[in-house]
C-alpha cells in the first residue's frame, strides 16, 4: 500500500474536541477518525490497527480512561507498536509518569497550543514513519549500483513483497512487487511506459521497501541520506580530545543516529541524546532559535555538553563540570576566530 | 511565598522570565511572562517544560540541571526537590555563575518551608 497520509485516531468523550483536533489535522492532510469511547476505539483499531500511525487520546473518560485504552492496546501484540500521545486537562505528575511508563510518546495538556501541538505532531509523525521506513528498507544505491534489470533481479531473488522508489533530480516514481514480481506502477501508470522511462534516466536514487510505504518519509530518508556528512573526523583528532581533558568519558557524533567514539556499543545514552537532538531541532523549527550550546547535568553529576563544530552535531560526556567548562571555553575561542 | 520566589528571582539582574512547575502540577509565571506582548516568550516556555518531559523521565539518567545557550539569551531548566525551574536570562556565559548561585539558594528556601510549599 502506497501510503501519503498519516492516519490518526482521536478518542476523546468531548465530540467538540474531536470537531476541533479534526479540522486542525485535516488542514494538514492527515486522514482523521474520533471516537468519543475509548472500547469502540479499540474495537476499531483492532479492525485496522496495523494501518493507524498515531492515537491522541483523553485521559479522563466515561466507561474506560485513556491510560486503560493504552494498556489494552500495548497488551495486543499486533497492536503494541502503535504510537500514543495524550492531550488531558489532569494537570497531573502521576498520570504523566504512569502514561509515559506504559510507552505514551508525548503528553500535552488542555488548553493546547495549537500551533505547537501540529508542530510537533508533525515531528512525532515524521519520526515515527522514519524510524517504520528504517526497518523495512532492504536496499539503497543509485543507477550506478543497480541498472532498473538489475533491480528486477534483485526483488525477484528476494520475493519482494513493496516497494522500489526511485527518484531523480526532477521526478519520481514507484514500481511494487508481489512475491518477486513487478506488479504494477501506481495508479493511471503504464507498467512498460516507467520501465521504459527509468532506463532512460541518466541517474537515479532508488529505495527498496517491504510492506507498505509512505512516500513523505521516502523523500526525508533520501534527503537526510544525500545531505550526510562524509567521516571528516578523524579518530586520531577524537584521541587528542581525549588526552586533553581528562574527565572527558565519551564522545558522540551525529550520524542519523548518536554514535559513541570509543565504546561503539555505548548504547545508554541513546535515548537522552535522541532527546535532546529533537528538543533542539524543534527549539530551530518552531521559534527560529540559534543554538550555541546546550548541556545537561545528570544527578551523578555527570555533563552532557551538545554542540555544532563544522557542520557535525557532537556530544560530549563529561565525569565532571570542570571538563565541560574547559572544553567549553576552548571551543568559544576557536569559535570566535 | 510562591511569588516571594518569583518576584526575588525576577530582580536578579539580566533575568527575563521565570516559570516554576510545583511537585502538584501548578504552574507559576513571573509576571513578565503573562504581558499580551511576551507572548511569543510565553508560548517558548511552555514549549521548552513540554519537551523537558521527555528528558526527565528518561528511564536510564536523571537530570538535575540543563542550560541552553542561545544567541538571544540563555536558558536554565534546574530541578530542586520536586520544582521545576525555568529561567531565562540575557547574556552567554555568565549562565553557570547564576546557576550555581541560585541553586543552593532555593534548596535552602523550600527547605526553610517543609510541606512543599514555597
Amino acid at each position: 500500500m502506497l501510503q501519503s497520509q498519516y492516519k490518526v485516531i482521536i478518542v476523546d468523550d468531548h465530540p467538540f474536541t474531536i470537531k476541533i483536533l479534526t479540522r486542525i489535522l485535516e488542514k494538514q492532510n492527515y486522514q482523521v477518525t474520533g471516537f468519543t469511547e475509548p472500547g469502540k476505539a479499540l474495537d476499531y483499531l483492532e479492525e485496522s490497527g496495523e494501518n493507524i500511525d498515531l492515537v491522541i487520546s483523553d485521559i479522563m473518560m466515561g466507561d474506560m480512561s485513556g491510560i486503560d485504552l493504552l494498556k489494552n492496546v500495548k497488551e495486543r501484540p499486533n497492536l503494541a507498536r502503535i504510537p500514543f500521545v495524550f492531550l488531558s486537562a489532569a494537570n497531573n505528575d502521576g498520570l504523566r509518569q504512569e502514561a509515559f511508563a506504559l510507552g505514551a510518546i508525548d503528553f500535552f495538556d488542555k488548553p493546547v497550543n495549537t500551533n505547537l501541538f501540529v508542530s510537533k505532531l508533525q515531528s512525532i509523525l515524521k519520526n515515527i514513519a522514519l524510524n517504520h521506513l528504517s526497518s523495512n528498507i532492504l536496499l539503497t544505491g543509485t543507477k550506478e549500483t543497480l541498472t532498473p534489470p538489475d533491480i528486477l533481479e534483485y526483488c525477484a531473488m528476494e520475493k519482494l513483497s513493496g516497494y522500489v522508489y526511485f527518484q531523480n533530480a526532477a521526478l519520481e516514481t514507484t514500481l511494487f512487487f508481489e512475491n518477486g514480481l513487478l506488479e504494477h506502477a501506481g495508479k493511471d501508470r503504464e507498467l512498460s511506459t516507467e520501465f521504459d522511462m527509468l532506463q532512460e534516466w541518466k541517474s537515479y536514487t532508488f529505495l527498496i521497501s517491504r510492506g507498505k510505504l509512505n512516500i513523505q518519509a521516502v523523500r526525508l530518508f533520501l534527503k537526510q541520506e544525500s545531505i550526510q556528512p562524509t567521516d571528516t573526523i578523524s579518530i586520531e583528532k577524537f584521541e587528542k580530545i581525549f588526552n586533553q581533558f581528562k574527565d572527558l568519558r565519551e564522545i558522540f557524533i551525529h550520524r542519523g543516529s548518536w554514535k559513541a567514539v570509543r565504546d561503539h556499543a555505548n548504547e545508554s545514552m541513546d535515548t537522552l541524546l535522541a532527546n535532546l537532538h529533537k528538543m533542539n531541532h524543534q527549539l530551530i523549527q518552531d521559534f527560529g532559535a540559534r543554538i550555541i550550546y546546550n548541556s545537561l547535568r545528570l544527578t551523578n553529576d555527570q555533563v552532557i555538553l551538545m554542540l555544532k563544530y563544522q557542520d557535525h552535531d557532537l556530544a560530549f560526556l563529561f565525569n565532571s563540570e570542570e571538563g565541560c567548562q574547559a572544553l567549553l571555553s576552548l571551543w568559544q575561542g576557536v569559535r570566535s576566530e | 511565598m510562591n511569588n516571594d520566589i518569583l518576584t526575588a528571582i525576577t530582580r536578579i539582574e539580566g533575568i527575563s522570565h521565570c516559570l516554576i512547575l510545583t511537585p502538584e502540577a501548578d504552574t507559576l509565571f513571573s509576571p513578565s511572562l503573562l504581558k499580551e506582548e511576551n507572548s511569543r516568550d510565553m508560548e517558548l516556555f511552555l514549549s521548552m517544560l513540554n519537551m523537558i518531559n521527555e528528558l526527565r523521565f528518561d528511564q536510564n539518567h536523571q537530570i538535575k540541571s540543563a542550560k541552553w545557550n542561545l544567541e538571544q539569551g540563555c536558558f536554565i531548566i534546574t530541578l530542586v526537590r520536586g520544582h521545576t525551574f525555568l529561567v531565562q536570562y540575557q547574556g552567554k556565559l555568565e549562565c553557570e555563575a547564576f546557576f550555581n548561585t541560585i541553586s543552593p539558594t532555593l534548596e535552602a528556601t523550600i527547605n526553610e518551608n517543609p510541606g512543599g510549599e514555597i
